[in-house]
């Protein structure tokens, strides 16, 4: 199965709106056909963008339950050691998690704080995500 | 800092809940829960992967539809990004503690 670690920007859009590729990326998960993965770090920049400006209206027990429904299904690792890869130091935890988490995928909007893919790792944002997706399962069924 | 396991479970807290701390009159310190994880469900070995896929799907579900009713299925990358900006540069009064 695939494995990839959502930017936090990616996680929100999908929380928020049904509709667009991060929401299909997000559907693939509930759908058990992606594997996410996560680290401490990650989770508590989830859970914690939610209690900012305006999503801090959405109800914080079904923030808690989404937290906890997502730490129960994805792959938890601890990172054992510190990446220096992106300019933007948070967004070296994410790199962090997928490098420890053997990560197919980073999926993110914002390629431009993900340059450079990490070993194994590829950056991609959720349409090239879904296109991939899309091939693999196409390829299955040949 | 670390509170004791009595008080933190006395007051409902899991470990590892994100706490904001202000000061109060007197000069006394107020600790606030923030957004928790409900650790029972990391937790329960009652429920397989595809109940806990199903319920996360659910959960999403109503999110969205409560995104929706409150206009923030309308937010645009640029400005979850900003929010995200804010979180990260979250005043010191906001930080993460593990409860024990």
């Amino acid at each position: 199965m695939i494995r990839a670690v959502l930017d936090t920007s990616v996680l929100v859009s999908a929380v928020i709106s049904p509709h667009g590729p991060n929401a299909q990326v997000f559907d693939l998960i509930t759908a058990d056909k992606i594997l996410p993965c996560i680290s401490k770090a990650m989770l508590a920049e989830y859970r914690r963008v939610f209690s900012y400006d305006r999503l801090r209206h959405l109800d914080p027990q079904r923030i808690a339950k989404l937290c906890g429904l997502l730490e129960a299904v994805a792959v938890k690792v601890r990172p054992s050691r510190a990446l220096k890869i992106s300019d933007h130091e948070d967004d070296n935890r994410v790199y962090e998690c997928a490098a420890a988490a053997n990560a197919d995928y980073i999926v993110t909007e914002n390629t431009k704080h993900f340059k450079k893919p990490y070993k194994t790792t590829k950056i991609v944002n959720a349409r090239q995500l879904l296109a991939l997706v899309a091939e693999a399962g196409a390829g299955q069924e040949r | 800092m670390v509170i004791p396991r009595g008080l933190r479970e006395a007051a409902g807290v899991s470990e590892g809940t994100l706490m904001q701390v202000t000061l109060v009159e007197g000069g006394r310190l107020l600790i606030t829960p923030q957004l928790a994880i409900d650790r029972a469900i990391v937790t329960s070995p009652l429920k397989n992967r595809k109940q806990l896929l199903k319920e996360l799907a659910s959960t999403v579900a109503e999110l969205r539809r409560e995104a929706k009713a409150k206009g923030l299925d309308l937010l645009t990358i640029r400005q979850i990004d900003a929010t995200i900006a804010k979180a990260r540069r979250a005043p010191s009064k906001t930080t993460r503690r593990r409860a024990e």
